[in-house]
Parts: C-alpha cells; structure tokens; sequence
C-alpha cells in the first residue's frame, strides 16, 4: 500500500509547526493543502473539511425542498405539458441532484476544498458504471425492476445480493482506482464526499432509465421517485467511501472495506423493502411517505457516518495523547 | 506541441489490486452469484395439484380458480391477471393425438376472437405422445373500455384414458418470452398418471 496521503515519506526531517497550536512537530508529520499539523490537529483536521458536513446537510434539504414544491405544483404543471416536455423536465430532474452535490460543495467547502473535476468525474464515473455493468444486470439479467417478492424476507435478502452489492461495488470501484490513488484523498472524509458523488451518478442513470420508461409521468410523483433514488443512493456511496476513508488513513483488516461494502449492500435491501411498504399504494406509488422516509434514511445513514468519523478520530486523538504522554513521560 | 504539467495533487499512483480489493470483489461476485440462485429458486416455485388423474404444477402465488367444464384448472398470475395456466379435460373417440388436432379437436382459446394457431409440433408429456401448440386470440373486454389485447398461448394437448387433455399457458403479446419459458418449464412439471 502507499505512503497515506497527506503524509510526505520523502519530506526532510526538520523540524515544522503546527499550523493551528503552532507547537513543532517532530518526526511523523502530516499535511494538508501544504500546511502541517500536529498529531491532534491533523485528526481533527481529517473529520472533514469545515464545508462537508454543512453539504451534506444542504443537498438532503435541497432535494427535499425540491420534491416538496414538485409534490405540490407537479401536477398542475404536467397537466398542461406534452409528454416530450415532461420526460425533459423530468431528464433535467435527474440530473439535478448531482448538479446541487456539486454546486453546494463549491460554496461551502473552502478550508480544503475538492476538485470540482474530481467531484464530476466521480459523478460521471458513478453513471457509466452504473449504465454499462448495474443496470445490465439489475434490469436485463434479474429483471429486479418489475420483481414482485413474495415477502419482506425474500425482498431484503434477493435487493441486498443483488443490487445492493453491485450498487456499493460500483461505487468502490469508481473511488478506489481513481481518486483513491491521487494525493488529493486526503481525508478519511473525502471517502464519504467521493462515494456520495459516485452514488448520485449512479442514482442518475437508475432515474434517466425511470424516466424513459414512463414518458407520461406525473411530476410530482415522477420527481419524488427520482428524489427518493437520489437521496438514498447518496447515502449508501458515503457508506461504501467511509470504509475506504478509513482503510487509507487507518491500519485496517484486509476484510474491513468488505464489510462495508457489505453494510452498504444489506441498507440497500432494506431501503428497498422499507419503501415498497411506505410508499405503496392500491395503483402505484404515495409521493410524500416515500418523501419523508427517503429523508430521514439519508439522515440516519450519514448520521450514522459522521457519527463513526468521530469515533475514529477520538481513536486518533486518544492515541496521539498516549504518544505524547509516553514521550514526555507523564503517567 | 506543448504539453501541460498534470498537478502534484492529481497524479494518480499506479493502480494495484491489494488483498483488501481482492475480497471485496470475491465477496461482491459471490453474494451476486448467491442472490442470483434465491432469486431465481424463489421466482420458480411451484404449486402441484392432481386434477381429472393428472399432477400439473403452477406457480407459486397464482390463484387457482377452478373453472368451468371442460376447464379444470384455471390459475391466474398474482402479477397479471391476464396470464394464467390452464387445464381442459374433455371425453373423445380419438386415440391418436395428431388426428384429433388435425381434425379439429376443441382448443383452448379456441371460443374467442380472431382465434389462430400459430404452430403445430408433435413431442412428448411425461412420455406421452402430445402435440404443442402456439395460438393467439384477441380479448376485446366486450363491454368494458379497455384496449383490446392480443393473448398468446403455448398449448400441450395429449390422449389419456380415452380423455383429451389440454394445458396451455397464456397472456399478453408482450410477455410472450416469458409465457413461453414458463409454459415449458411447468409442462415439465406433469405427472400422467400410468
């Protein structure tokens, strides 16, 4: 495995300081945006930018500020479009969540701020994987999407091998051999930024290929269904871009982004079950129960991340006082 | 020509597979493959039934209505309730399968509009001679508003016991490659009793 980014195996030994307590830094130093930190700042530092946090929380009320409007207007809006119109709006609502992931992160995350190239490459990435290797098994070998389970057990357990672990790998697979390896993954928090970008790619191609399947949709409920895909699949990419933070930064087992990629698999299978009961109806689909659990998921799941970010940097910060405590001989 | 320096930050270092890799593609091909098999060991399961001296299966989820002589069993998919599986029983003075085709013998569907064999094909049920039969009819819904649809069907027809037995699976046009696959896996399934 490389040097971890952010650490220079070939920096000269002198002696630096830390650029928040300004206290010199010996041996192991860390660095980000060029600037060095201590043992405690840096894992501070690698929580996540000042911005993340704050975009994640401002593209989950995005969407759902958006579904809310469409849910209200959607339909007053589709009764007087063609149904040409209404498959381009509904096209550029499916483009939409990955746009805000974007254009949120570019206003907010300015202390270490990403490549906004990275961030659409991610995206991209995430899309054509999803379009040349998940959907051509999602769709034309299980044909999952007109899949009726006969119960909750066969849906989770069949949602979760099946697409669940195709979706979480794809997105593995578009973060680790692509950003991964570039010096600019340089947080254990970028995992979640990069793998919410794969995931909203992905989420993209599912809603383009929903919307071309249904030409007439309805807005509102057409724009709910893209949002809800969107909000879900966002979370589940930082899922899968958690365990890989955590591997580049932290020594791990060589199974431990498996499980992750397993976590991500098994919240899929359950999302899926857990809507279809929400959301179902006699004749199709409810907008505001598939709505309001689409978005509390989302903020379960990256609670649920951060909430994990913590304790792993409280793991860095308890081991980095240890350290110094044994240096300096306190007891 | 010029060429432009690529970025510290973005140089990739050269991608390897580490072990960590090579379990969670191991993992993600394996619980792909297993989902695969519940998947389809669920989607094939079966309910069997003996009617008129024949065990004939239906799929798991349809629901048997009975039906009117000479239909025996009519089962109609949970999903659709244009497909379903049928089976007819009527008396005949015929002993050969392929003379009583060729001359007319009643078929399902036969009674509906626009009624059309497709295909003949001599084979075999459970070791019985029989002859398969691709058929379409138009199901107008008289009296309702909906679009008239055109219903395919694989029929399998043989003689036991001084009875013509008739099983066919039918629905939409639409689904025609499902309905096909499904007629010959459930004709599989048929037990003539000896």
């Amino acid at each position: 495995m490389a040097a971890p980014a952010g650490e220079n195996p070939n920096a000269a030994p002198e002696i630096g300081h830390c650029v928040v307590c300004d206290l010199p830094v010996e041996g192991r130093r860390h660095e980000l945006g060029g600037r060095i930190y201590c043992d405690e700042h840096y894992a501070r530092a690698t929580l996540g930018s000042r911005g993340t946090w704050p975009a994640i929380g401002a593209m989950i009320a995005g969407l759902v500020i958006l579904a809310v409007v469409m849910l209200i207007v959607g339909d007053r809006i589709s009764e007087e479009l063609s149904d040409n119109w209404i498959a381009l709006i509904g096209l550029g609502v499916s483009l939409l969540p990955g746009v805000l992931w974007l254009l949120v992160f570019r206003h907010l995350d300015k202390l270490e701020a990403e490549p906004h190239t990275f961030l659409l490459s991610m995206f991209a990435l995430g899309a054509l994987l999803a379009g040349t290797i998940g959907e051509p098994l999602r769709r034309g070998l299980l044909d999952l999407h007109r899949w009726q389970p006969d119960s909750w057990f066969w849906s989770v357990a069949v949602h979760t091998l099946t697409q669940g672990v195709v979706q979480a790998l794809l997105v593995y697979i578009a973060v680790r051999w692509t950003v991964y390896l570039t010096d600019e993954f340089d947080e254990r928090a970028d995992g979640i930024i990069y793998g919410t970008a794969a995931g909203l790619g992905i989420a993209t191609l599912l809603n383009i290929n929903y919307v071309l399947d249904n030409r007439g949709l309805n807005l509102d409920v057409g724009t709910t269904r893209i949002i809800v895909d969107a909000l879900a699949l966002a979370a589940l990419g930082g899922v899968v871009g958690y365990g890989l933070g955590q591997v580049k930064f932290e020594r791990h087992a060589p199974w431990f982004v498996a499980l992750w990629v397993a976590v991500a698999a098994v919240l899929n299978g359950v999302f899926e079950w857990l809507q279809s009961e929400v959301t179902a109806q006699e004749l199709g689909f409810e907008g505001w129960p598939a709505l309001l659990f689409a978005g509390a998921f989302a903020v379960v799941v990256f609670g649920f991340v951060f909430y994990l970010l913590r304790v792993a940097v409280r793991e860095t910060l308890s081991r980095a006082g240890r350290t110094t405590a044994t240096a300096t001989g306190e007891h | 020509m010029a060429t432009t320096a690529i970025p510290r930050r973005m140089h990739l270092d050269r991608p390897r597979v580490s072990l960590s890799d090579a379990i969670v593609l191991g993992f993600a091909i394996i619980a792909f493959l297993a989902g695969w098999l519940v998947k389809d060991w669920h989607d094939n399961r079966v309910v069997t039934t003996t009617v008129a001296g024949v065990e004939v299966a239906y799929p798991r989820g349809w629901v048997n209505f009975g039906g009117a002589a000479p239909v025996v069993l009519h089962a109609i998919s949970d999903n659709d309730p244009l497909t379903s599986a049928i089976l007819s029983v009527q008396e005949t003075d015929q002993p050969d399968i392929l003379l009583a085709i060729a001359t007319g013998a009643p078929a399902i569907g036969s009674d509906q509009t626009g009624y059309v064999q497709l295909a003949n094909e001599p084979m075999t049920v459970d070791g019985v001679s029989a002859v398969r039969t691709d058929y379409a009819y138009v199901l107008d819904g008289a009296g309702g508003r909906s679009v008239p649809v055109i219903i395919r069907g694989r029929q399998f027809s043989w003689i036991h016991n001084g009875q013509l037995y008739s099983f066919a699976v039918e629905g939409p046009e639409s689904e025609w490659t499902n309905i096909r696959s499904e007629a010959n896996r459930l004709v599989g399934k048929i037990d003539i009793a000896q």
